[in-house]
C-alpha cells in the first residue's frame, strides 16, 4: 500500500471511492452492525502525528479530527474548528472550537490540546515528518480555551489545510515520549470510534463513539483485518468476511463478475489521487548520474507496466501530481519507450558492455542492483518484473526483494538501505510536495529519503506555499513539474485507478468528487440485514 | 527391467524429463521470460499449449526452462548430500570410536533441526538465490546418507578382503574409497534418488514461498506462485506445474522402489 | 526404567548444546566487511545485514564470548525483541506454539489411526486388490506438492463450493460463541489444512507400517501362534501388531521436525496464526532474532519429541532400557 501523506481525519480506501447510488428515502436509519475493512498492512502506530502510512492512517482518520477538514466537494470546512478568521493577508488565522467535543476518557478538548499538538509537531525529538508544514508557524496563541490564534512568518497557502493534522489530547500524553509511548498501541482520541483492541498483524477493532460531536455513528464497530495476501483476502471478500476493501485489476474486471458477487457487492473505480513510483537512493553513486536515471526511464515503457499490471486500469504519470489537479502541467511528456537512446546516455555515463556478456560493466564493476518493494501488492511485483526485463534488454541486472510492511518502512525506507525502491505516494489535496522534494526532508523517518537536493527546486517549493494566488502558484507548479521530470529523482510510473468493493448492505454512500467515505459517520445498515448485531453474527 | 514395474515407467519418465531439460533451447517455443502485453492470462491454445501467465509469458516455455532448474538444483542439491553423507559416514564407519560418536551426535543434531526452518533462516540471512538453495538444501540432507554409509561400513569392515588390506598397511582413504564405497552405494544410490525428489518438493516449496528461485528465472515453484491469485480465472497456471511437480517426483520415487526391488532391501 | 530416562536425558544435553552451536554458526553466515555505503560503486544490501547482526549479537567482540554470552541469555529464554513491534521474541512464539502444536498433534494422530488399518490391510494380503490401490495412492501421496494440493482443494471447497472457510482459524463472532460453537467453528477452518498434511504424512507411515507387518507376520513366533490355533485375528492383533507396531513410534518421533517445517507453507496458505506462519513472516521482515528464536525453539521441541517417542519406545519394549 501507498505511503500517506494526508493529514485529514478521513481513511485513504474511503476517500477517493464514487457511488452511484442514492439513499433509500423515507426510512429511518437503523443502529447497530458492524463493518470489516481488510488490509493487507498492518498500522505502525496510532500516534496521529507519526502515522505516515495508508494502515496507520486509516485507523488515526477514524479516531481522531483536525481543525479543519475537506467536504464533499473538496471545499476546507470545519471540523474541530466551529469556524475562523483570516487576517493579515493570511498571515493569521484565528480558530473558534466547538465547545462540546470530548475525549474518549471524557475530558474536553480544549485549545491546550492543538496547542500541545502544535509543540510536538515542531519538536525536532519528535520523529514526525509532518513538522514542515508547522514550523512555518511563527507562534500559536491561546486565547481562551477554545480560541486559538496562529500566526505565520510569512504567507503559507497550504497553511489553513495542515490544521486538518489530527489534535491529540494534552492530558494523556503530557509525559510521554512520543516515539516510544504505549498511547500508539492504545490510544485516546475524539473522533467517532473508540480504539477498543488491537492484535498485531491480525485486527483492530474500534467501536461507535456515542457521544460524538457530530452525532453518533450508526454502524457500531469498525474492525479492521490484516490479511498480508491479496489473494487471502479475495478469499475472505469471497467469504463474505470482509465488507471494505481494495481490488486488484484482474478482481475488478475478471473474477468479481458472478452472480453471488454482483448480488452482495458493489464495486467502485475513480482515478486515485496518488501515484506509484521506482525511488532511487540518490547517494548511490550510480543514480547520482542524471544521465542514468534518464536512461532507466527511457528504458522503462510505462504503457507496458499499466497494461500489463493494471490491465489498462491506470495513467501515466509524468511528475509528482495527479492529471485533474490544477498544478498538472500538461506539457510535460511522459518519456517514450527508447532503449536505444537508453544505452547511449549510459555509455556517456561511463558504462559498456567490456566483455560482450550482455551485462553493462563500469571500472569492472557490473550494472546491477536491488529493487525493495512490500509483500503482499502483486502490482508492484509485477512492475518489478517488467522493470527487470526491460533493463536486462538494455544490459542491467535487476534482483527483486520482497519485505514485509512494516520493517520495509521502519529499517529500509527511513533508514535509507535501499538502491531502489517501488513505493507509491497518497496526496494531499493542495499541491505543495515540499515533504517529498525539499532538500531539508532528508532525516530519517522523513519523506524525502531518496535524497533529492536541487536548488531551484527547492526556491521553487518554498516560494509555491508563501503565494495565496492560484494563478501564480499553477506557474510555480508547472516549472516545478517540469524539473522534476527532467530531473527524475523517482522514475515516475503510473497514477492507478482506485478500486474496490463494499458490500451491498451499508446504506447512505453518497458519491461525490471527494470520495464516498467523507460521509462514513452516516452510513447504516437496516436491522433486517444487519450482519454482526452486539457483536454476534445473525443471519 | 520390464519385470520390474516401477523402475521401467519410473526411468521412462525421468528420461523424457532430462530430455527436455536438456534440449530446453531448442524445443522451447518462446523466450520464457519474454513479457507481452497482448497474451495476459491466455487459456490453451494452439499458440499457446499451456497459456500464459500474468505478464503474458508463455508457459509452456517456463515449464521447460523450469524442469531444467528444478532438475538441476535436485540433482546438484543431492550430489552434496551425499558427497557430504559419504564422507561423514565413512569416517564414522571406518574409524569407529570417538570420531563415530562425534560424528553421529552431529547426525542426530542435524535431525533436530526442521529442515525448512533451517533452509529459510539461511535464506533470510544470505539472500535467495539458485546456489544458495542448492546448497543449503544438501547440506540438510546429508545426515540418512551418512548413517547409511556408516551401517554399511561397518558390516563390510569385518570383511576378510578388508582385515588384509588394513594388514598390509594400505591407506585408509585408499581402502574407504576403492573397497568400502563401490560396495556400500547400492542404499545410498536408492537413498539419493528418493532425495533428488524431496530436493524437487523442497525447492518447489521455497519458490511458492517467493524464498526459492527469484524471477524472473522460472521454476515450477515460482509459476504457482500466481495460482493463488488467478484461482477461478486461470486453472492453467494451477493445473500444470503442480502436475509437473507431481509427475517428476512419482518418477523418481518409481526408479527408488525399483532399485530397491533389485538389490533386494 | 528411570535410569534410562535418565540416561536419556543426559544424552540430550550433548544434543542440545550442538543445537545451539549450530544456530550460532548460521547466524555468523551474515558476510560483508563494514563498507561505507555513501561511497561504494556497488553498495552491498548485505551490509546491513552485518549491521544489525552486529549490533545484536556483538559480532564484534570475539567468537567464544560472543556464543558464551547468546547461550547464557537464550537459557533464560532471552532471544530478544522482534523488529516488527518490539515485543519479547518468546512471547511472540509462545502464543503461537499452542495452535502449531495442536494442528500436528492432531495430525499425527490421524496420520497414525489411519495408516495402521491400511498397512495391516496391505500386509495381510500382500500384492492384492487392497494393496495396489493403497499402493498407488501411498505414491501419490508421496510425491503430491502439499502447498499444490492446497491450493486445489481451496480453489473446490472453498471458492467453487463454498462449504469450508479457506482462510484464518476463527469467524468473526467467535468470542461470542458458546463452547459447542467454538470447537465447530474451529474445526471447520482447521479440516482443510489437517486433510493436506493428513493426506500427505499418511503415505510414508503406512507404507512403513506395511512393511513391518509383513516381517512380523512373518517371524517363527507367528507361526507358532498359529499352530496353537489362535484365532486370525488374535495372531494379527495380539502379537504381529503389537511388535510391528513398535518402531512406528520412532518414526512418528521423526516426522515431527518435518511437520514442523510443513507449517510454515500450510499456515502460510491457510493464514492460519501458528508457529511456521509467524516464522515466514519473520523471514519477509528480516526479523533477526524472531528467526533464530523460531530455529532454536523447534529443534528443542523436536528434541523433546524424539525423547518421549524414545521412552515410549523404552517403556513399551523392555529390551531398549537394558541395552548399552
Amino acid at each position: 500500500m501507498s505511503n500517506i501523506r494526508q493529514q485529514i481525519k478521513l481513511p485513504f480506501f474511503m476517500v477517493v471511492f464514487l457511488f452511484l447510488i442514492s439513499v433509500e428515502c423515507g426510512l429511518a436509519e437503523d443502529y447497530g452492525d458492524a463493518i470489516v475493512v481488510g488490509s493487507i498492512g498492518d498500522a505502525r502506530t496510532l500516534v496521529p502525528i507519526l502515522a505516515s502510512d495508508s494502515a496507520s492512517s486509516d485507523i488515526v482518520g477514524m479516531l481522531f479530527n483536525g481543525l479543519v477538514k475537506y467536504d464533499k466537494d473538496i471545499n476546507l470546512v470545519g471540523d474541530l474548528a466551529r469556524s475562523w478568521e483570516i487576517e493579515d493577508a493570511g498571515l493569521t488565522i484565528i480558530f473558534h472550537l466547538r465547545d462540546n467535543v470530548f475525549w474518549h476518557d471524557g475530558y474536553p478538548l480544549t485549545a491546550a490540546d492543538v496547542e500541545f499538538t502544535y509543540m510536538k509537531l515542531i519538536d525536532p525529538a519528535v520523529k514526525t515528518p509532518y513538522s514542515g508544514d508547522f514550523e512555518r508557524v511563527a507562534s500559536l496563541e491561546i486565547i481562551d480555551d477554545y480560541t486559538v490564534k496562529v500566526r505565520y512568518k510569512e504567507p503559507f497557502s497550504p497553511g489553513l489545510a495542515s490544521w486538518g493534522m489530527a489534535v491529540m489530547p494534552r492530558h494523556v500524553l503530557k509525559n510521554e515520549d512520543l516515539n516510544k509511548t504505549g498511547f500508539s498501541r492504545h490510544p485516546v482520541g475524539c473522533g467517532p470510534y473508540v480504539f477498543k483492541s488491537w492484535k498485531t498483524q491480525e485486527k483492530i477493532e474500534l467501536t461507535a463513539n456515542k457521544n460524538y460531536f457530530e452525532g453518533s455513528p450508526y454502524i457500531s464497530r469498525y474492525i479492521y483485518r490484516i490479511i498480508p495476501d491479496e489473494s487471502t483476502l479475495f478469499l475472505e471478500l469471497s467469504t463474505q468476511n470482509v465488507d471494505l476493501t481494495g481490488l486488484t485489476p484482474l478482481q475488478y474486471l475478471r473474477q468479481t463478475d458472478s452472480t453471488f458477487f454482483k448480488q452482495a457487492y458493489r464495486k467502485f473505480r475513480i482515478p486515485s489521487f496518488g501515484f506509484t513510483y521506482l525511488g532511487y537512493n540518490l547517494s548511490d553513486a550510480r543514480f547520482k548520474d542524471v544521465r542514468v536515471r534518464k536512461a532507466l526511464s527511457l528504458a522503462v515503457d510505462k504503457n507496458e507496466i499499466i497494461e500489463v499490471v493494471l490491465l489498462g486500469l491506470g495513467r501515466v504519470c509524468s511528475g509528482p501530481f495527479v492529471p485533474e489537479s490544477w498544478a498538472y502541467n500538461k506539457e510535460v511528456a511522459v518519456d517514450g519507450y527508447n532503449p536505444s537512446q537508453a544505452r547511449e546516455l549510459l555509455r556517456q555515463a561511463g558504462w559498456i558492455d567490456a566483455n560482450n556478456d550482455g551485462i553493462l560493466e563500469k571500472e569492472g564493476v557490473e550494472f546491477s542492483f536491488t529493487i525493495i518493494t512490500n509483500q503482499g501488492n502483486e502490482q508492484r511485483l509485477k512492475a518489478c518484473q517488467i522493470i527487470q526485463n526491460r533493463l536486462s534488454e538494455i544490459g542491467i541486472k535487476v534482483k527483486i526483494k520482497v519485505l514485509e510492511w512494516s520493517v520495509f518502512l521502519s529499517e529500509y525506507i527511513d533508514k535509507r538501505r535501499f538502491e531502489a525502491v517501488l513505493l507509491g505516494w497518497s496526496l494531499a489535496r493542495d499541491p505543495d510536495c515540499f515533504d517529498l522534494f525539499h532538500s531539508s526532508k532528508t532525516k530519517e523517518g522523513e519523506f524525502n529519503f531518496v535524497g533529492y537536493k536541487n536548488a531551484e527546486v527547492d526556491r521553487l517549493l518554498e516560494e509555491g506555499r508563501r503565494t495565496f494566488d492560484q494563478e501564480k502558484r499553477k506557474q510555480i507548479y508547472h516549472q516545478l513539474h517540469k524539473i522534476i521530470y527532467d530531473e527524475q529523482p523517482y522514475m515516475f510510473l503510473y497514477v492507478p485507478d482506485s478500486l474496490s468493493i463494499l458490500h451491498r448492505r451499508f446504506r447512505g454512500v453518497e458519491p461525490a468528487p471527494i470520495g464516498i467515505g467523507y460521509n462514513f459517520i452516516k452510513w447504516w445498515v437496516p436491522q433486517a440485514e444487519q450482519k454482526y448485531r452486539d457483536g454476534s453474527i445473525f443471519k | 527391467m520390464k519385470h520390474n514395474k516401477p523402475l521401467f515407467f519410473g526411468t521412462l519418465i525421468i528420461a523424457v524429463l532430462g530430455v527436455i531439460a536438456l534440449s530446453a533451447p531448442l524445443i522451447s517455443p518462446y523466450d520464457p521470460t519474454a513479457i507481452n502485453q497482448a497474451n495476459l492470462l491466455m487459456p490453451p491454445s494452439g499458440r499457446h499449449l499451456l497459456g500464459t501467465d500474468g505478464l503474458g509469458r508463455d508457459i509452456l516455455s517456463r515449464m521447460i526452462y523450469g524442469a531444467r532448474i528444478s532438475l538441476s538444483i535436485g540433482i546438484i542439491a543431492v550430489g552434496i548430500a551425499i558427497l557430504v553423507g559419504v564422507f561423514f559416514g565413512s569416517i564414522a564407519g571406518f574409524y569407529g570410536g570417538i570420531a563415530d560418536s562425534i560424528i553421529m551426535r552431529f547426525v542426530d543434531i542435524m535431525f533436530c533441526f526442521p529442515a525448512f526452518f533451517l533452509i529459510l533462516t539461511v535464506v533470510a540471512i544470505l539472500e535467495p538465490s539458485i546456489y544458495n538453495i542448492m546448497a543449503i538444501i544438501g547440506l540438510t540432507s546429508w545426515m540418512g546418507t551418512a548413517r547409511l554409509i556408516r551401517a554399511e561400513i561397518l558390516s563390510l569392515k569385518e570383511r576378510e578382503f578388508i582385515q588384509a588390506e588394513v594388514a598390509l598397511g594400505v591407506s585408509h582413504a585408499r581402502i574407504i574409497i576403492r573397497h568400502l564405497i563401490p560396495n556400500a552405494i547400492g542404499p545410498v544410490l536408492v537413498s539419493g534418488i528418493l532425495g533428488i525428489a524431496g530436493a524437487i518438493l523442497l525447492e518447489s516449496g521455497l519458490s511458492f514461498l517467493g524464498l526459492g528461485v527469484q524471477p524472473p528465472t522460472p521454476s515450477w515453484g515460482n509459476i504457482l506462485i500466481e495460482a493463488k491469485s488467478t484461482l477461478g480465472v486461470a486453472w492453467w497456471i494451477t493445473l500444470f506445474p503442480g502436475l509437473a511437480i507431481l509427475v517428476t517426483v512419482l518418477g523418481f520415487n518409481l526408479i527408488g522402489e525399483g532399485l530397491k526391488k533389485k538389490i533386494g532391501r | 526404567m528411570i535410569t534410562y530416562i535418565i540416561r536419556r536425558l543426559l544424552a540430550a544435553v550433548p544434543l542440545l548444546i550442538g543445537i545451539t552451536l549450530i544456530s550460532f554458526f548460521v547466524i555468523h553466515l551474515a558476510p560483508g566487511k563494514p563498507v561505507n555505503l555513501q561511497e561504494s560503486l556497488n553498495p552491498k544490501v548485505s551490509l546491513e545485514v552485518r549491521e544489525r547482526l552486529t549490533k545484536l549479537y556483538g559480532l564484534d567482540r570475539p567468537v567464544h564470548v560472543q556464543y558464551i554470552d547468546w547461550l547464557g541469555r537464550i537459557l533464560r529464554l532471552d532471544f530478544g525483541r522482534s523488529f516488527v513491534d518490539d515485543r519479547l521474541a518468546v512471547d511472540k512464539i509462545a502464543e503461537r506454539i499452542p495452535l502449531t502444536l495442536i494442528i500436528n498433534v492432531v495430525s499425527l494422530f490421524l496420520i497414525f489411526l489411519l495408516a495402521l488399518p491400511i498397512g495391516i490391510r496391505s500386509a495381510v494380503r500382500p500384492g492384492g486388490l487392497f494393496d495396489k490401490a493403497a499402493t498407488v495412492f501411498v505414491f501419490v501421496g508421496f510425491a503430491l506438492p502439499g502447498f499444490w494440493f492446497a491450493l486445489l482443494l481451496m480453489n473446490l471447497f472453498g471458492v467453487q463450493w463454498g462449504w469450508l472457510p479457506v482462510s484464518g482459524l476463527r469467524s468473526l463472532d467467535f468470542e461470542y460463541l458458546g463452547i459447542g460453537g467454538k470447537i465447530w467453528d474451529l474445526s471447520r477452518h482447521l479440516l482443510l489444512p489437517v486433510f493436506v498434511i493428513v493426506f500427505g504424512g499418511l503415505a510414508g507411515l503406512s507404507r512403513y507400517m506395511r512393511q513391518n507387518m509383513i516381517e512380523a507376520l512373518n517371524q517363527p513366533y507367528i507361526y507358532t501362534a498359529r499352530a496353537k490355533g489362535l484365532s486370525e485375528s488374535k495372531v494379527l492383533y495380539k502379537h504381529a501388531l503389537r511388535n510391528a507396531l513398535l518402531p512406528v513410534v520412532t518414526i512418528l518421533g521423526m516426522s515431527v521436525p518435518g511437520l514442523l517445517g510443513g507449517s510454515v507453507i500450510f499456515e502460510s496458505i491457510f493464514a492460519l496464526p501458528g508457529l511456521g506462519r509467524l516464522f515466514f513472516e519473520a523471514v519477509m521482515a528480516r526479523d533477526y532474532p524472531l528467526i533464530m528464536a523460531a530455529l532454536v525453539i523447534t529443534s528443542v521441541l523436536t528434541l523433546v519429541g524424539n525423547l518421549l517417542a524414545d521412552i515410549s519406545y523404552a517403556y513399551v519394549d523392555p529390551r531398549i532400557r537394558y541395552n548399552r
